[in-house]
């Protein structure tokens, strides 16, 4: 089976530095493939390429160009950024009905249903009629996640969700919720990639740990190879120590020092 | 309790739906019309006004009216009024799509040189005798000149076909100072008479309406009114950033081009007619967003509505108040249009703390 | 209201049943428009020399609105507005039977749809040769198609001659040394344009019995250097202009002024505001102006 999204050889320069460094990496159908490294070891660089905003040679996504235009696309690749903007006074249901916009000319009932649907899985159904400039920054991006959800939904074949550090603004709880949704969504079918900086989250939900460091893959196994304290210490220059989880059949890393 | 915008309690939009805006909007529109084309320093009754409309159809007159009011009524009242609405209504849905491009409700069309173009232009055309056209010397000179503006800012503000907006912010920024600095030399070379003639175009006015005007207008206006709407959920999938747009498919740079097109076609073509008119632009987009949301669907065709119908009303003011003079539309849009804003920016701000 | 058809069918059966005493005359335009008018009753009387004359002629009593700078004779006549922006509507309520303008007004660019919107709205206008050129020679071409229009051609008549008696006398104040002139318009302190050859001024300094020395037609800003290059033996100011100078002290204060032989004589003279479009005062403006060199020029 084609992977969902094949990265070969990928080597990004600019202004005489590397930032990604001869990067092979496949994404699976129904899997979660979590990106780790340290701050400018490169990740947002190489999800910018997942995500088309850089288009150059070596990146297929959904069998073609990541950067290649329309709506098709657009159905079966969904991407939630870090931040994004609020610059006006939209409601929390019309934010996550912008997700709908590839899948027709305008907003029908089933769209409206969709959205309160997905807003429901990442609990902020009672949200909808508010305005989503009064929602805290962590609320903000679960209501990006339904609508990624809402883009995604109904589409016939394969799917790829793009994540950067969707966890970031979350709350413990949430943080796992989120994950779990995750998890969810491949048991469904679809592939997803997310750019973690939390080292465990990543080792309980993850299949495969990608790891970079300046720019270069350093491994890309599932948790159990990948995070070692030896990687890790060349990944973050940290010491840490890498035990079982004592409840959950997973690796549990915690600060050496 | 703190006296918050009347819609919004505790973050909760609570909002008219969009069929009922509109339906307000087409009848607030409609009840300017009938009041503008009914009111002026000459007098005609309500069933004169009928009397004369239905007299092309061949209905006996309700009332007797004479020619004169007759000719009041179809040479001057209703194309002033006519185009009233399409200035109005373009000046108001660029606003609008601007605001939205932008991601900046403080965007106005002024921002991408057309007034100031069109002012240097129609300078120009006065100050150095260009009559080639006659009486259309001097829109035919402000069109060109909004046009030529705007084209210079988007292609200093673009980038191997790309436009970068904040770019085209600065570059605007600069355009206009430009154009303000060329229409100031020509203020000082100008006669008296000229600079006369330059600085009412500069007030704007309604007063040089006539069918021939209307016409060579209502195209291009009509253009933007209709077709910037088109761009709404373009729009709304650009207030997630540009990327976010284009991830959900939409032809970021195409939708751009569009836009500017457009705004500058029915801009211009407001402008060349009618001379600069502000506020109308800024305050109707910022005033709806308030009151029916962002949503850009309802929006565009709304702040069209809505622009069309307080240009008409700012028009009918300005030929009542000082009767038999009139007052030149854009100081009345200024004086009533700025206070406004501010209050409205209270509003917001109030709002914001609640 | 009663319908009123004034189709020219109509207007010639008038004419023919016109009760005696009533004036009936055909005055062509500027514009080549030609104009029927029987005793006008109610007239707009655009632009300043317009209504001057109008007063003249003693019929001041039909003018029913004119535009802001109809001023003088002093009078409570309603205004349509400024002379560069006129207002079709509003002059059409005022019911005129005749609006009367200038053709250097009515082809101002905001003014060009005011004459067509006016016609079609069945008033008549006539336009007078523009009021900014033409010297005392286009006064009279206006005094006599205003007497044409009203039927007064023997109050013209006397007018016309009352111009030639001020004109001799004025002649014969003139100074006996021709002294070069500058007219000067003030915007405001330490700011002023020189006007040029065109235009009412040139006609007072010339009629007065001095030089325009202005070496262009319309208007220049004024520098030091010009100033001083052309080193005019008289300055003349509007009276407004004066004042916002703050008198003679302040038009000495102007870039050159003080370095000319004007400004070291202190020769600064002040003339009527409403000089610039040529009315019947021009004469005796002349004559004050003429007497004026003549004490200041030997």
């Amino acid at each position: 089976m084609t992977p969902l999204i094949e990265v070969t050889a990928l080597t990004h320069t600019v202004q005489g530095r590397q930032l990604l460094r001869d990067v092979h990496l496949t994404l699976r159908r129904g899997e979660l493939l979590a990106v780790l490294g340290r701050n400018g070891a490169g990740k947002s660089t190489l999800l910018r390429h997942l995500t088309g905003e850089l288009g150059r040679r070596g990146v297929t996504v959904l069998g073609g160009p990541a950067h290649r235009p329309g709506t098709e696309l657009a159905r079966h690749r969904a991407a939630l950024p870090q931040h994004t903007p609020a610059p006006f006074a939209f409601s929390v249901l019309d934010t996550v009905l912008l997700g709908r916009i590839p899948h027709g000319p305008r907003d029908t009932l089933h769209d409206r249903d969709v959205a309160r649907a997905c807003l429901d899985r990442v609990g902020l159904r009672g949200a909808a009629g508010r305005d989503i400039q009064t929602l805290s920054g962590g609320e903000q991006q679960r209501v990006h996640l339904a609508r990624t959800l809402a883009q995604l939904h109904g589409t016939p074949g394969d799917r790829v969700l793009l994540l950067d550090e969707p966890t970031a603004s979350l709350d413990l709880a949430h943080q796992h919720a989120t994950l779990r949704l995750a998890r969810d969504l491949c048991g469904e079918g679809v592939g997803v990639l997310a750019v973690l900086h939390d080292l465990n989250l990543a080792a309980q939900y993850a299949d495969r740990v990608l790891l970079l460091s300046d720019g270069e893959v350093l491994t890309c196994a599932p948790p159990e190879t990948a995070l070692t304290s030896e990687h890790i210490r060349a990944a973050y220059g940290h010491d840490v120590l890498v035990t079982r989880h004592p409840c959950l059949s997973c690796p549990l890393i915690v600060s050496a020092g | 309790m703190e006296r918050g915008l009347p819609l919004t309690r505790r973050g909760r939009a609570v909002r008219p739906g969009a069929a009922l805006t509109l339906t307000v909007l087409t009848g607030l529109l409609v009840g300017a019309v009938v009041l503008a084309v009914g009111s002026g320093a000459v007098r005609i009754s309500p069933a004169q006004v009928l009397s004369i409309l239905l007299a092309p159809l061949g209905a006996g007159p309700l009332t007797p009216f004479d020619e004169q009011q007759a000719a009041v009524l179809w040479v001057i009242r209703l194309p002033r009024v006519l185009l009233g609405a399409l200035v109005g209504a373009g000046l108001a849905v660029a606003g609008a799509a601007l605001q939205g491009l932008f991601r900046n409700p403080l965007a106005d069309p002024g921002l991408m040189g057309i007034t100031s173009g069109a002012a240097l232009a129609a300078a120009l055309s006065v100050v150095l005798g260009l009559h080639a056209l006659g009486t259309y010397s001097l829109p035919a000179a402000a069109f060109a000149g909004s046009l030529i503006s705007t084209a210079l800012v988007s292609l200093l503000a673009q980038d191997r076909g790309r436009v970068n907006v904040t770019t085209m912010l600065l570059a605007g920024i600069a355009i206009n100072a430009l154009c303000g600095a060329g229409t100031g030399l020509m203020t000082f070379l100008a006669t008296d008479e000229q600079l006369r003639t330059i600085t009412f175009w500069n007030l704007g006015s309604l007063g040089g309406a006539t069918w021939p005007t209307v016409l060579s207008a209502l195209p291009l206006i009509l253009l933007g009114a209709f077709g910037l709407p088109l761009t709404a959920r373009a729009l709304n999938a650009l207030t997630l950033g540009e990327h976010g747009a284009a991830h959900l498919g939409v032809p970021v740079t195409r939708v751009k081009w569009l836009i500017i097109t457009l705004v500058a076609l029915s801009v211009g073509a407001g402008v060349a007619v009618a001379g600069s008119i502000g506020f109308i632009g800024l305050v109707v987009p910022h005033l709806l967003r308030l009151l029916t949301g962002p949503n850009h669907a309802t929006l565009l065709p709304a702040s069209a509505l809505l622009g069309a119908t307080l240009l008409i009303l700012a028009d009918l003011l300005a030929r009542t108040v000082a009767a038999p003079a009139e007052v030149p539309i854009g100081i009345l849009t200024a004086l009533l249009g700025a206070p406004f804003f501010l209050y409205l920016l209270r509003q917001t701000r109030r709002a914001e703390s609640a | 209201m009663r319908p009123t058809h004034t189709t020219r069918a109509a207007l010639t059966l008038s004419l023919l049943l016109a009760a005696p005493g009533a004036h009936a005359a055909t005055v062509r335009g500027a514009d080549g428009v030609s104009v029927s008018v029987t005793s006008p009753r109610r007239v707009v009387a655009l632009n300043a020399t317009t209504v001057e004359l109008i007063y003249r002629l003693g019929k001041q009593g039909t003018i029913v609105g004119t535009d802001v700078t109809g001023t003088y004779p002093p009078n409570r006549i309603p205004s349509v507005g400024h002379w560069a922006q006129l207002p079709a509507e509003g002059i059409i309520a005022l019911k005129p039977d005749l609006v009367i303008g200038t053709a250097d007004n009515l082809a101002m660019p905001a003014n060009q749809k005011v004459t067509q919107q006016l016609r079609a709205a069945g008033v008549k206008v006539l336009v007078l040769p523009a009021s900014d050129t033409g010297g005392l020679d286009g006064v009279r071409t206006r005094l006599n198609m205003l007497a044409d229009v009203y039927g007064v051609p023997g109050a013209a008549q006397a007018l016309s001659r009352s111009f030639d008696t001020t004109l001799k006398a004025a002649q014969a104040n003139r100074p006996k040394v021709t002294p070069r002139v500058l007219f000067l318009y003030a915007h405001g302190p330490g700011d002023a344009s020189i006007y040029g050859t065109d235009g009412g001024a040139n006609d007072l300094i010339t009629l007065a019995g001095g030089r325009n020395v202005a070496p262009f037609r319309d208007t220049k800003p004024l520098t030091a250097e010009a100033l001083v290059a052309l080193n005019p033996d008289a300055i003349i100011l509007l009276e407004r202009g004066l004042d916002a100078l703050g008198g003679i002290e302040g038009a000495l204060k102007l870039p050159g002024v003080a370095q000319t032989n004007a400004g070291r004589q202190r020769r600064v003279y002040a003339v009527d505001n409403s000089i610039r479009w040529i009315g019947p005062r021009l004469p005796e403006f002349a004559l004050k102006l003429a007497r004026q060199w003549n004490a200041d020029f030997r």
